[in-house]
């Protein structure tokens, strides 16, 4: 049953339109690092690094915002969830199994992004070997893991938000809005902590911490630095976020399925 | 007719196409005519970048060789205009506020800015900050070494770059003999020596023996030269004048010989007492 | 089979405003019974089958399937449903959307080829069966739908005006449906405005005006034709549009 509802889920995603335009970019952005790789002076391998993995990381951003925004809500305005939940299938495991789906049609993007992204970087290495610097490809790797978590973090987000907008559009506003939050919290608290002489009402002070504690923190997925640069990320860190990413996504999903369950499908 | 009509929007979306590419030139003229004056501040730049600072970075930096690679510098003065070289240094330093690891922004800060002497005492603590966090990276302590020596005649810092970027290349003699010569030429010939003495161990201990050669003739030449130095603080303590020459010293037994330059000059002293050697050039 | 028992639902609209959608609603569906549930647009007939389906919670009284209440998962075990209007998965072809149907029932792979492929042929969509479904008619999209509902061969069928989007050839296609379904000894709960079907299909019809269940009785003991009935009862109910 579970089984069924996540292949149909992949499957929606697969054969939606949108999720060719969006490889379309990724495949002509990847091309781009390749060209784009001659203009730079030494660190070859760092620009084309973060050409690659930004592209991993804005593709997917759009999987979410287009493509899972789009089967869930679809799936609610137009009544389609009627045959499942009119049958002996939980809300619970319904809401779970969709979740799963998309998380699936995420993992199978970021699959390709991450061959596309090593193509690009085994190919700028061979044009400019000398001007590869320190980059890991392990660490790359590591860093689309950290893109898929986080993507899958961000759809639980969009499903929970699914549960209490009006619209579609509603939706996609709020977890666009929580994916720029999530990402520049970190920024902003260290900005209004720091020795500055910069005055910041305390009414502001209040509002960014509890923004920092309340929405995950996006910024802990982002490996690009450590891809480019080689630097060292014990396994311990890794660990640490992946835990963090799962453990908020059990939460924001465990509300979100309280929230489904009483919700009237009128 | 209908496939006429269906050429027709195809047509103008061709002939819209091709114009403006051709309009494209003549607006990025105007653009580097009227100069990019606008730079946002950094800690902006970092919450608006989100996750994508890097990538910010990078275009920053591309944004600055561009320019570069199309300024004209005034005719007159062979300069740029102040604000040009305003909007560039924030334009890098931006961009490693971006992105602290990035090599590119640092060199290009050094080519265009510090050796075109703008600003130096604000470029070079930022690049010193790079090779500080630049762990691996032996090319940019060296250039914040050379550059301290060269254009604010910062021996201190200078000689700790130098050994920043020896150490990171693994002992290259290149870096100990250069941070000797300068210990010499900011009159601190005894940290120079020290300098060698350290690194000579170091060598001999981790086994790089091809590197010791070099760093033992330097420090022979160093030691000659304090030689000569205590020779002349011995004078002064006697005479309260500097002496004539160097023969004046060995005349005196103040000196046994006068020590060999290994670059085939010989010493001599300034009129302030100074040792100085004829291969010196500034 | 089903027992609605003085059920209420009052939707909140905006500006505070409610708005009384079923109202003491009292109904017993016997096994292997046709049930026909009749009345005007806005009658509170659909909101009653969501309601049995727990697609939405009435706000008092209980509604049980096989003495099960509706609100566990385990009493629509043997349920098919056909909405009103239903959407389908558009980019899923008919087979796929009924093979998904079945799994959501736990069919195996088997039992769902040889029921879909029953299903789709006295449906009459065999042949586009592989094509997706964004490609059909209304028609055929309200047929698949249908086929869906009976893909795992229910005990109790609710149909939401299966007959709506179908031309004659559909119609008769889906009536002797329902009359098969009817002699295999299925409940079946319609809601329709077609009444002449209603009353050769029904062995029960319930009206429902504003929200009550205003009359309800055997077809056959119907002294004047449906229709006239109707008109009766929804005027009686006191219906300004009728009077």
């Amino acid at each position: 049953m579970l089984q069924a509802i996540i292949k149909v889920t992949f499957l929606e995603g697969l054969r939606n339109k949108a999720v060719y335009g969006i490889s379309l970019m990724a495949g002509l952005m990847m091309a781009f690092t390749v060209v784009l790789s001659g203009m730079i002076l030494r660190d070859v391998g760092k620009v084309a690094t973060d050409f690659t993995l930004s592209t991993a990381t804005f593709a997917s951003l759009l999987v979410v915002l287009f493509v899972g925004i789009t089967i869930l809500a679809r799936d609610l305005e137009r009544k389609t969830i009627y045959l499942a939940l009119s049958r002996s299938v939980p809300r619970s495991r319904y809401l779970i199994a969709r979740f799963l789906g998309l998380g699936l049609l995420q993992a199978f993007v970021i699959f390709l992004l991450l061959v596309a992204s090593l193509v690009t970087l085994l190919l700028v290495k061979n044009m400019y070997a000398s001007y590869f610097g320190t980059v890991s490809l392990g660490l790359v790797a590591l860093a689309h893991l950290f893109v898929l978590v986080q993507m899958l973090l961000l759809t639980a987000l969009s499903i929970l938000f699914s549960m209490v907008a009006s619209s579609p559009f509603v939706t996609f506003m709020l977890t666009t809005l929580a994916w720029l939050i999530g990402s520049s919290t970190q920024e902003v608290k260290m900005l209004i902590e720091s020795a500055e002489p910069v005055r910041v009402s305390p009414v502001v002070k209040v509002l960014v911490t509890l923004a920092y504690y309340l929405f995950p923190n996006f910024t802990l997925f982002d490996l690009k630095a450590t891809a480019a640069h080689g630097l060292s990320f014990s396994a311990g860190n890794a660990v640490f976020v992946l835990l963090y990413g799962l453990g908020y996504g059990v939460v924001v999903m465990s509300f979100a399925v309280l929230l489904f369950k009483r919700k009237e499908l009128t | 007719m209908r496939r006429l009509t269906n050429f027709v929007p195809c047509f103008f979306a061709l002939c819209g196409t091709a114009l403006y590419f051709y309009a494209l030139p003549m607006v990025t003229v105007k653009k580097t005519q009227h100069e990019q004056l606008f730079a946002l501040p950094a800690n902006v730049l970092r919450i608006v970048s989100i996750q994508f600072k890097e990538l910010s970075a990078d275009m920053l930096f591309l944004n600055a060789l561009t320019w570069l690679g199309g300024a004209k510098p005034q005719q007159a003065t062979r300069r740029y205009l102040p604000e040009q070289y305003e909007w560039l240094h924030n334009t890098l330093k931006n961009s490693v506020t971006l992105d602290p690891y990035f090599m590119d922004p640092y060199y290009l800060m050094n080519s265009a800015l510090v050796w075109d002497r703008y600003k130096i005492e604000e470029v070079l603590p930022v690049m010193a900050n790079g090779a500080d966090i630049r762990t691996w990276d032996q090319l940019l302590p060296f250039f914040v070494g050379f550059n301290y020596y060269y254009f604010l005649s910062n021996g201190e810092q200078s000689i700790y770059y130098l050994n920043v970027a020896s150490k990171r290349s693994g002992g290259n003699p290149f870096y100990d003999t250069l941070a000797a010569r300068i210990a010499y030429k900011v009159n601190k010939t005894e940290l120079g020596i020290a300098y060698l003495e350290q690194q000579i161990h170091q060598a001999e201990l981790e086994g790089r023996l091809y590197s010791v050669e070099p760093l033992k003739s330097r420090l022979e030449v160093l030691k000659g030269i304090r030689k000569i130095e205590l020779a002349v603080e011995s004078y002064q303590n006697l005479f309260s004048r500097v002496p004539q020459d160097i023969n004046e010293l060995v005349k005196l037994r103040m000196l046994d010989s006068v020590p060999q330059d290994d670059l085939g000059g010989h010493y001599y002293l300034d009129d302030q007492g100074r040792v100085k050697s004829t291969n010196d050039t500034k | 089979m089903i027992v609605f028992e003085d059920v209420c639902k009052t939707f909140d609209l905006e500006r505070s405003k409610k708005v009384p959608a079923v109202q003491g609603l009292s109904l017993r569906v016997a096994s292997g019974e046709v049930f026909g549930c009749i009345g005007p647009n806005g009658a509170g007939k659909s909101t009653t089958i969501k309601m049995l389906l727990d697609l939405i919670r009435p706000d008092s009284g209980s509604i049980t399937i096989n003495g099960l209440p509706s609100q566990d998962e385990a009493s629509r075990a043997k349920v098919g449903y056909l909405p009103e209007n239903p959407y389908l998965y558009d980019f899923l072809t008919a087979h796929e959307y009924l093979k998904y149907s079945g799994r959501l029932s736990g069919l195996s792979a088997s039992i769902i080829a040889e029921r879909s492929s029953l299903l789709l042929e006295k449906l009459k969509l065999g042949q586009a069966e592989n094509r997706c479904i964004s490609g059909y008619s209304k028609g055929m999209q309200q047929r698949t739908a249908i086929a869906a509902s009976l893909i795992h061969d229910p005990d109790l069928v609710v149909l939401d005006e299966p007959m709506s989007g179908l031309d004659p050839l559909g119609r008769k296609l889906v009536y002797d449906l329902i009359a098969e379904l009817k002699q295999q000894g299925k409940t079946v709960f319609i809601s329709s405005h077609v009444l002449t079907d209603i009353e050769r299909l029904c062995d029960r019809v319930g009206i429902v005006v504003q929200g009550r269940l205003c009359h309800e009785g055997l077809v056959s003991d119907f002294e004047m034709p449906l229709e006239e009935l109707f008109l009766h009862v929804v005027a009686d109910a006191g219906e300004d549009e009728v009077k």
